[in-house]
C-alpha cells in the first residue's frame, strides 16, 4: 500500500543505473531506487559497502561513471540550493580557526554571492538554530573545543539554517554519546514533520527500527529499498552482512 | 646622516625599498595565511627557489639588450621567474599524480632540482659576466635597497589584487580550508579555487623574491601566518594579524637596516634588508608563540601553575576543616596532599600570611577567619559539582570564585530544588 502511494507522486529522490568505480573496481554496481517526500530514510550497510560513496555520488562530488539521479522531479543543479549535507566529522580541518557561530553562518553561504556579507538578520536566524539545538551558549567558542557530539550538533544546526527540502547526513551519529543521539533524532524527526526527506548513514542495527521508515540496504549493489517493514527482514540483512556467525548472532537478536 | 620616521616614507632613496617591502611583506602575509591553514608551507619554499632558473635565464637573456636599471628588465625578470615558478609547479603536479610520489618528496625533489639548474644557469654567468652575475645573486638573498619607484608600483599593484582576491573569496576560501567536502556538496568548484591558492602563492612569492631573496622567501609567506595564529580566533583576524605583523617586520627591518649602521660610523657595518625583515619577523614569531595571553608557551606555564596553588590552597583548608579540632601538622597535611615538604612549608606559609591559620602546640589550626573561607569553599565546591553535572557549560576553576552573591544563590535554590526532587 504505502508503496502505491509513493509512486503516486514525485519521489524526493530517484537514482537509475548508478555505478561508480574507483579505477576498474566497482564501488557501487546499478543502484535503481525511488524514495518519496517526507521520510527518514537509513542508509545501512556493512563497511565498505559503498554508503558514503552513494552520498558524494548522489551530491556529484565525485564523478559517477554512470547513472541518472533527479531530485524532486528535476536535476540537481535545479535542486542544489534545497539540498543540505551534514559531512563526516572526521573529514573536517579541526585545527582551523572558526567559532561556532561562524560554522553555523556557512550554511547561508549558497544564497550569498561573491560579494554578499554576512549581516546583523544573518547571525539573528543563526543563533536561533543554535537555540534549537541547544547550543547558544557556545556561539563563541572555537568549534575545535568542542566535544564530539556538541560539534555534530553545530552542524546539524547548520544544515538546518540551510532550510532545504533533502538533507544527507554522513554517520552524524559516529562517535556520539546517548543523549546527543537522542536530541539529535528529536531535531530529525521535527524535520521530517515539515515534509523534509532525511538520509541518513547509519551503523547501528539495534536502532534502525525505532529511528528509520524508510531503508536504503546496501553492499555494492542495492539489496533493498523500501518501507522498513518491507525491507529491514532477517534475510535481507543476512544478505547484506554475510552468513558469518558473528553478524548472524547480532541479526538474530534483533528479532527476539 | 640620520633619518627620522617620516623621511623614510618621503625621502627619494629611502621610499622605495620602505614602501616596496611593506607593501611586498603585507601580500605575501596574506598568502601565508593561505598556504599555512592548508598546511602547505613545503610549497612556498618549492615555489620559491623554482623561480631561480627563470631569473638567472632571464638575466643572460635580457642583459644583453636592456640596461639593468631599466623598467623594462625588472619585468622581463619578474615574468621569467613567474613562469620558472609555474613549472615548477606543474612538475610537483605532474610527480604526484603520474607517479604517485608524495606530496613532500616531489616537493623537495622539484625544490633542489630546480634551484641546482639555476645556480649552474648562475655560475656560467660568473666566468663571462660578473656584473650580471651580481644581479641574480641579489635575488638569491633578497637587495631591498635598490629597489626604485617602479617597485613602489609593482608591490602596490600586487597588494591591491592580492587583497581583492581575499576579500571576493573569503567565503570560499573558509570553506575549502575547513570543510571541503561542504563546499563540494553546494556544487562549488574546489579545483577553481585551489587553482587560484596556488596562483597567488606563486605571484606573492615571486614578487617578493627581490627584496627577501629566493632562499628566505618561504620565512616570509608563513612566520606572520604562525605569530597570528597565536592569536587569531577566525579567518578574519588570521589575515588581519598577518598583515599587521607583515607590515610591521617589513618596515622595522628595513628601519633597523639603515639606522643600526648609522650608530657605527666608520667600521663598514652592513644589515641587509632581507635577512633583517625575516629575523624581525621571526622574533615577532618567537615571542608570541612564547608570551601571548592565551595559548603562548610561558602564559600557559604560569596559569596552570596559578590554578595549582590556589587549588593546594582550598584543599588544605577543607582538610583542616575537617580534621578532630582543625587541628593538623605538617605531615599530615603532606600525606593528604601528597606533596613535597617545601610545597607544604610553602602553602602553610601563604596560609599564615593570609590569617587563616595559627600555630597551637605544634599544630596547624585553623583561625575563626579560616574556618569560616573553609566553609565557604566546601559550599562553593558543592554547588560546583551540581553545576558541572547539570549545566553544559564553560566551567573553569579559575571562574569558581567570580561566584556573584546573586549567582550563589541562584545555585543554592536550584541544589535546595534537586534535593526535594530526590525525596519525591
Amino acid at each position: 500500500m504505502a508503496k502505491v502511494m509513493a509512486q503516486l507522486e514525485t519521489p524526493a529522490l530517484s537514482v537509475h543505473h548508478l555505478s561508480v568505480y574507483y579505477d576498474d573496481t566497482p564501488v557501487l554496481w546499478d543502484i535503481n531506487f525511488e524514495v518519496p517526500v517526507g521520510n527518514i530514510v537509513g542508509i545501512i550497510g556493512p563497511n565498505g559497502a559503498g554508503k558514503s560513496t552513494l552520498i558524494k555520488s548522489i551530491l556529484q562530488m565525485t564523478d559517477c561513471l554512470s547513472g541518472k539521479i533527479s531530485f524532486l522531479g528535476t536535476t540537481l543543479k535545479r535542486k542544489r540550493k534545497k539540498i543540505a549535507y551534514v559531512p563526516q566529522r572526521s573529514t573536517v580541518d579541526w585545527d582551523f580557526p572558526i567559532s561556532v557561530l561562524e560554522v553555523v553562518l556557512m550554511g547561508l553561504y549558497p544564497q550569498k554571492n561573491f560579494f554578499s556579507w554576512i549581516g546583523d538578520q544573518d547571525k539573528k536566524k543563526a543563533y536561533q538554530v543554535l537555540e534549537s539545538v541547544g547550543m547558544r551558549s557556545f556561539a563563541d567558542r572555537q568549534i575545535s573545543q568542542l566535544s564530539g557530539g556538541q560539534q555534530q550538533r553545530v552542524f546539524l544546526a547548520r544544515a538546518l539554517l540551510q532550510d532545504a527540502d533533502i538533507y544527507f547526513m554522513d554517520e552524524p551519529f559516529a562517535g556520539v554519546d546517548i543523549a546527543t543521539e537522542h536530541s539529535l533524532m528529536l531535531t530529525i524527526k521535527g524535520l521530517k514533520e515539515k515534509k523534509k526527506t532525511l538520509f541518513i548513514v547509519h551503523h547501528d542495527l539495534n536502532t534502525v527500527r525505532s529511528y528509520f521508515d524508510w531503508v536504503v540496504l546496501l553492499n555494492k549493489g542495492l539489496i533493498g529499498c523500501g518501507p522498513i517493514e518491507e525491507v529491514f527482514t532477517e534475510e535481507n540483512i543476512t544478505r547484506a552482512y554475510g552468513k558469518e556467525g558473528k553478524t548472524l548472532f547480532d541479526v538474530n537478536k534483533l528479532f527476539k | 646622516m640620520s633619518f627620522d620616521l617620516i623621511s623614510f616614507f618621503t625621502d627619494p632613496v629611502l621610499r622605495a625599498p620602505t614602501l616596496g617591502s611593506i607593501f611586498m611583506c603585507i601580500s605575501s602575509s596574506l598568502v601565508g595565511v593561505l598556504v599555512f591553514l592548508r598546511k602547505r608551507s613545503l610549497l612556498g619554499e618549492a615555489l620559491s627557489h623554482t623561480s631561480y632558473p627563470g631569473v638567472a635565464l632571464a638575466v643572460s637573456t635580457f642583459a644583453a639588450f636592456f640596461s639593468p636599471s631599466s623598467d623594462g628588465f625588472v619585468f622581463a625578470i619578474l615574468f621569467f621567474a613567474f613562469l620558472s615558478s609555474v613549472l615548477g609547479l606543474l612538475c610537483i603536479d605532474f610527480l604526484k599524480k603520474r607517479f604517485r610520489v608524495y606530496d613532500d618528496a616531489a616537493l623537495t625533489f622539484v625544490l633542489s632540482s630546480f634551484f641546482g639548474i639555476g645556480v649552474l644557469l648562475a655560475s656560467r654567468l660568473q666566468t663571462t659576466h660578473a656584473v650580471w652575475y651580481k644581479q641574480v645573486q641579489t635575488f638569491l638573498y633578497g637587495q631591498a635597497a635598490t629597489m626604485r619607484d617602479v617597485h613602489i608600483f609593482i608591490y602596490l599593484a600586487l597588494f591591491i589584487f592580492i587583497l581583492l582576491a581575499v576579500l571576493i573569496l573569503y567565503k570560499n576560501i573558509q570553506m575549502l580550508i575547513f570543510d571541503q567536502n561542504y563546499m563540494r556538496s553546494l556544487g562549488v568548484q574546489v579545483r577553481y579555487t585551489e587553482m587560484l591558492f596556488v596562483f597567488l602563492t606563486c605571484l606573492a612569492v615571486v614578487v617578493g623574491i627581490r627584496s627577501v631573496g629566493v632562499v628566505m622567501m618561504a620565512g616570509m609567506l608563513i612566520a606572520p601566518a604562525l605569530t597570528a595564529r597565536c592569536i587569531a580566533k577566525s579567518l578574519k583576524q588570521m589575515f588581519l594579524f598577518a598583515a599587521l605583523f607583515g607590515g610591521v617586520s617589513g618596515f622595522l627591518g628595513n628601519y633597523l637596516s639603515v639606522s643600526v649602521p648609522e650608530l657605527f660610523p666608520g667600521t663598514r657595518f652592513v644589515l641587509p634588508t632581507g635577512p633583517m625583515i625575516l629575523i624581525i619577523a621571526s622574533v615577532l614569531c618567537f615571542a608570541f608563540l612564547i608570551f601571548s595571553p592565551p595559548n603562548g608557551l610561558l602564559w600557559k606555564k604560569l596559569s596552570r601553575k596559578k590554578i595549582k596553588s590556589k587549588i593546594l590552597l582550598d584543599e588544605t583548608l577543607k582538610f583542616i576543616y575537617s580534621r578532630p579540632g582543625k587541628l593538623a601538622s605538617i605531615f599530615q597535611i603532606k600525606e593528604e596532599l601528597s606533596i613535597s615538604f617545601l610545597r607544604a612549608y610553602f602553602i602553610l606559609w601563604i596560609l599564615f600570611t593570609k590569617r587563616f591559620l595559627m600555630l597551637k602546640n605544634g599544630s596547624c589550626c585553623l583561625t575563626k577567619r579560616g574556618s569560616k573561607k573553609a566553609i565557604d569553599i566546601f559550599k562553593c565546591h558543592r554547588l560546583w559539582g551540581l553545576y558541572l553535572i547539570d549545566f553544559e557549560n564553560d566551567c573553569r576553576y579559575s571562574s569558581l570564585y567570580d561566584l556573584t552573591p546573586e549567582l550563589l544563590k541562584d545555585l543554592q535554590e536550584f541544589e535546595h530544588v534537586k534535593y526535594n526532587h530526590g525525596e519525591k
